[in-house]
C-alpha cells in the first residue's frame, strides 16, 4: 500500500481524525497554491521529478521551504493571464498521434516529441513550454500502460484556458478512463467542476473538467462521440455529480449514457421532439 | 401500533417553501420520508441556447435572470470568461468597482437566504430585519446601474457606469453599519431555542459525499473543506486582499447558517479594504467594437454566493459563442436533496430544503 493510500484511508476512519486531516490541509492548500502561481516553470519540473515518491505534507513543506527563491511572476494574479494563443500552438508536445483501433498497444515513445513547428508559422517568438508540460508528459506515459490506451487521440495543453492539461479521448474508453482518474492514488480526481456537452456538427463531444483536490490539479477530458449513433457510458456511479448533468445531456443535446440508473428528460418535458442544443434543431410544432 | 401504508405526496411547483418553481414527489411512509424526485425544468428558458444566437455583449442581461439574487456574480463569469479568451486588460478601478459590486451581492444574497429561511421555519421577524438591510444594498445598486435586481452592470472590458458622486462614501457608511448590524442578527437569531432546535443536527453530509456531488460553496465548506474559488483559483483582484473561509464543523444546517453569517463579515472585510484603495481611473479598457473571441475552449469558475458558478466557452473565432454552457451551483447542489431528505421526518424536509440555499433560475438554466 502506497502513502498515498494510507493517507486516503486515514481521512476516512473518523471524523475527529478527519477534521485533523482536513485542517492540515488548509494549511497545504494555501501554500501549494500559492507556490504554484508564483514558480518558474524549471522549479516545478525539478520538483514533478520527485513528487511521486513524497507524502502530501512533506511535499508542501519542500515547496514551502523553496517558496523564497522563486522571484514572483507575472502570472501571479490569475489562474489565465497567460498569453492567449490557439489551443494546439506548434509548440504543444504530441506524443498521442491518432492510431487506428486494431492496431495493439505500440512501442513507447519518449514522452516530449516536440511536434514538427512547420505546421502552423510561428509568429513572433516562439513561446516557452506551458509549466504544466512536465506534469502532462509525466501523466501522459502512465496513461500510455493502460489497458486501452490506443483510444487516446491527444493529449495537450490549452493554453488559452490557464494552462489546462487536456485530454482527447474516444467514447469507448471513456467510463475505463474515469474509473482510473477517480480512483488510482496517482489521480484522485474527486470532483466535477463541469460536465458539459459540444455539437461540432462532425461529432459530439462531453466535457467533462475535473479537479484533484489532493494534488491541487485540473484536467480537461474531452470524449469524442459519434453524431449518428450518440452512445456514451455513464459515469453516473463514478461521481454521483453526473447523474443530472448526463440527464442534462441526454435531454438538450442528445447523447444516450449507456447504464444511467434513471435516463429521462430533465429539463423539457417528457413528450418533448428533438435536442435543442444540436445545431440541427427544428423546433417541432404540431399545428405546423 | 398504527399501520401505515406508503402515500404519494406532490410538493410544488407552487409551493412558498420550495422558493420558486421547485416540484418534489415524495413518497411517504407515514411521517416518514422513502423517497423523494425532484423535478425541475418549470422555469428553464433555454438560456444556452438563446446565448448560441447572441453576441457576447448581449449575453450579459440573460446572466442576470439566471441567479437572480446575485446577478452581479452572473454578470461577472460571462465577462470574466470572455475577457480571458481575449487576453483582455482591465482597469483597476473597474475591476475594484466589480469586486465592491459583487461583494455587496453577495452580502444581499446571503441576508436573503437567512430572511427567507427563517421564514420557511415560522419565524416572521428576522425577515424584516434582512430586507430592510438588503434594500440599501439594492438602493445602491439602483443608484449605480439604475437596476434594483437585474443590473446587467458589467461589460466585457470593465463595467458600464461609473460610481456616482458619494457612492462610495455610502458603501463605507452601510459596510460600517452592517458590521455593527450583525451582532443584532446574532442577538435575533443565533440563540433561539427553536431555531437551534429546527436546524441542529440535521441535512448532514460527509465530505466525501459532498466531494461526489461536486457541491461547492458553503455546501462543501460546510463539511470542512476550506474551498474557495476567490483564494484557490484566484481571479480579479482578490489576491490583494486578505479574508478567511469560514469551514463548518459539524455540517448540519446550523453550521451552514454560521457559516454564511461569517461569509457576510468577510464579504464586508473585503468591500473595506477594497474601498481604502480604489483611485480615480478608467473603467473601461481598450476593447474592440466587435467582441471577436479567438477560437478555443475555455472554462472558468467564480465563486457566487451558491458555489461555483462556471462559464464554458467553445467559440469558433466568431462574435457569437459555439457553445456557451453555465455551471450552475444551484443545479449540483440540489442534487444531493434525495440523499438528505431518505428516512427524514417530514418535517425536516422544509428545513433541509432550505439550507441547500437554490435558486429556481439557476437551476433551470
Amino acid at each position: 500500500m502506497s502513502d498515498q493510500e494510507k493517507e486516503q484511508e486515514k481521512e476516512l476512519t473518523t471524523e475527529t481524525k478527519a477534521a485533523n486531516v482536513m485542517s492540515e490541509e488548509t494549511v497545504e492548500i494555501k501554500s501549494a497554491s500559492k507556490e504554484q502561481d508564483v514558480q518558474k516553470p524549471d522549479a516545478l519540473s525539478q520538483e514533478l521529478k520527485d513528487e511521486g515518491s513524497v507524502k502530501n505534507e512533506s511535499a508542501s513543506e519542500e515547496q514551502g521551504i523553496q517558496k523564497p527563491d522563486a522571484p514572483p511572476s507575472q502570472e501571479v494574479t490569475d489562474e489565465g493571464s497567460v498569453k492567449n494563443d490557439s489551443v494546439s500552438t506548434g509548440v504543444d508536445v504530441e506524443n498521442t498521434v491518432t492510431k487506428p483501433q486494431a492496431a495493439s498497444v505500440p512501442p513507447k515513445k519518449p514522452a516530449a516529441t516536440p511536434r514538427p513547428a512547420a505546421k502552423k508559422p510561428v509568429e513572433e517568438k516562439p513561446l516557452e513550454p506551458s509549466r504544466k508540460q512536465p506534469w502532462l508528459d509525466k501523466f501522459v506515459v502512465k496513461l500510455k500502460d493502460l489497458e486501452g490506451s490506443e483510444y487516446l487521440e491527444d493529449a495537450f495543453i490549452n493554453r488559452a484556458n490557464s494552462d489546462l492539461p487536456t485530454l482527447v479521448v474516444k467514447s469507448e474508453w471513456w467510463r475505463y478512463l474515469a474509473l482510473y482518474l477517480r480512483n488510482h492514488p496517482d489521480c484522485q480526481f474527486h470532483y466535477v467542476q463541469n460536465f458539459s456537452s459540444v455539437d461540432y456538427e462532425t461529432h459530439l463531444e462531453v466535457v467533462v473538467h475535473l479537479f484533484s483536490f489532493p494534488y491541487k490539479e485540473r484536467l480537461g477530458v474531452r470524449v469524442k462521440v459519434d453524431r449518428t449513433e450518440a452512445k456514451v457510458d455513464s459515469v453516473a456511479d463514478i461521481w454521483a455529480a453526473a447523474n443530472w448533468n448526463e440527464r442534462e445531456a441526454y435531454d438538450l443535446m442528445g447523447i444516450t449514457f449507456e447504464g444511467h440508473p434513471d435516463l429521462r428528460r430533465i429539463m423539457l418535458t417528457d413528450q418533448w421532439v428533438g435536442h435543442p442544443l444540436r445545431k440541427d434543431y427544428v423546433p417541432y410544432d404540431e399545428g405546423v | 401500533m398504527l399501520r401505515t401504508e406508503e402515500m404519494l405526496l406532490n410538493m410544488g411547483p407552487q409551493h412558498p417553501s420550495t422558493h420558486g418553481v421547485l416540484r418534489l414527489v415524495i413518497k411517504i411512509d407515514g411521517e416518514i420520508i422513502r423517497e423523494v424526485d425532484p423535478v425541475i425544468g418549470y422555469l428553464h428558458r433555454g438560456t444556452e441556447k438563446l446565448a448560441e444566437d447572441l453576441t457576447y455583449t448581449q449575453i450579459i442581461p440573460y446572466t442576470d435572470r439566471l441567479d437572480y439574487v446575485s446577478a452581479m456574480t452572473n454578470n461577472y463569469a460571462v465577462v470574466h470568461a470572455t475577457e480571458k479568451l481575449m487576453g483582455l486588460e482591465i482597469p483597476e478601478r473597474a475591476e475594484y468597482l466589480r469586486m465592491i459590486t459583487m461583494e455587496l451581492n453577495r452580502v444581499a444574497s446571503h441576508l436573503v437566504w437567512v430572511g427567507t429561511y427563517l421564514l420557511d421555519l415560522g419565524a416572521m421577524s428576522p425577515f424584516l430585519y434582512c430586507f430592510q438591510d438588503r434594500e440599501t444594498i439594492l438602493n445602491l445598486f439602483n443608484e449605480l446601474c439604475g437596476a434594483r435586481l437585474t443590473y446587467n452592470y458589467m461589460r466585457v472590458g470593465g463595467v458600464k457606469w461609473d460610481a456616482p458622486d458619494g457612492w462610495l462614501q455610502k458603501v463605507e457608511e452601510f459596510v460600517l453599519y452592517m458590521q455593527k448590524e450583525l451582532a443584532t442578527y446574532h442577538d435575533l437569531i443565533s440563540g433561539n431555542d427553536i431555531f437551534l432546535q429546527r436546524t441542529r443536527g440535521i441535512g448532514i453530509y460527509t465530505k466525501e459525499q459532498a466531494l461526489s456531488y461536486a457541491l461547492s460553496g458553503s455546501n462543501l465548506r460546510v463539511t470542512g473543506v476550506p474551498w474557495d474559488l476567490r483564494q484557490h483559483q484566484s481571479y480579479s483582484l482578490y489576491h490583494q486582499f486578505q479574508f478567511e473561509i469560514p469551514i463548518g464543523e459539524k455540517g448540519d444546517v446550523l453550521d451552514k447558517y454560521h457559516l454564511r453569517m461569517q461569509e457576510i463579515a468577510e464579504s464586508l472585510k473585503i468591500v473595506k479594504q477594497v474601498l481604502g484603495v480604489i483611485k480615480e481611473g478608467p473603467i473601461m479598457g481598450k476593447v474592440p467594437k466587435v467582441l471577436r473571441v479567438p477560437e478555443g475552449e475555455f472554462y472558468t469558475g467564480v465563486e457566487s454566493p451558491r458555489g461555483e458558478l462556471g462559464c464554458h466557452i467553445v467559440s469558433n473565432g466568431k462574435n457569437k459563442p459555439w457553445r456557451l454552457k453555465f455551471r450552475r451551483p444551484s443545479f449540483y447542489n440540489l442534487q444531493i436533496l434525495p440523499d438528505l431528505l431518505k428516512g427524514e421526518n417530514i418535517s425536516n424536509l422544509v428545513a433541509i430544503l432550505g439550507g441547500i440555499d437554490i435558486i429556481l433560475g439557476e437551476v433551470d438554466g
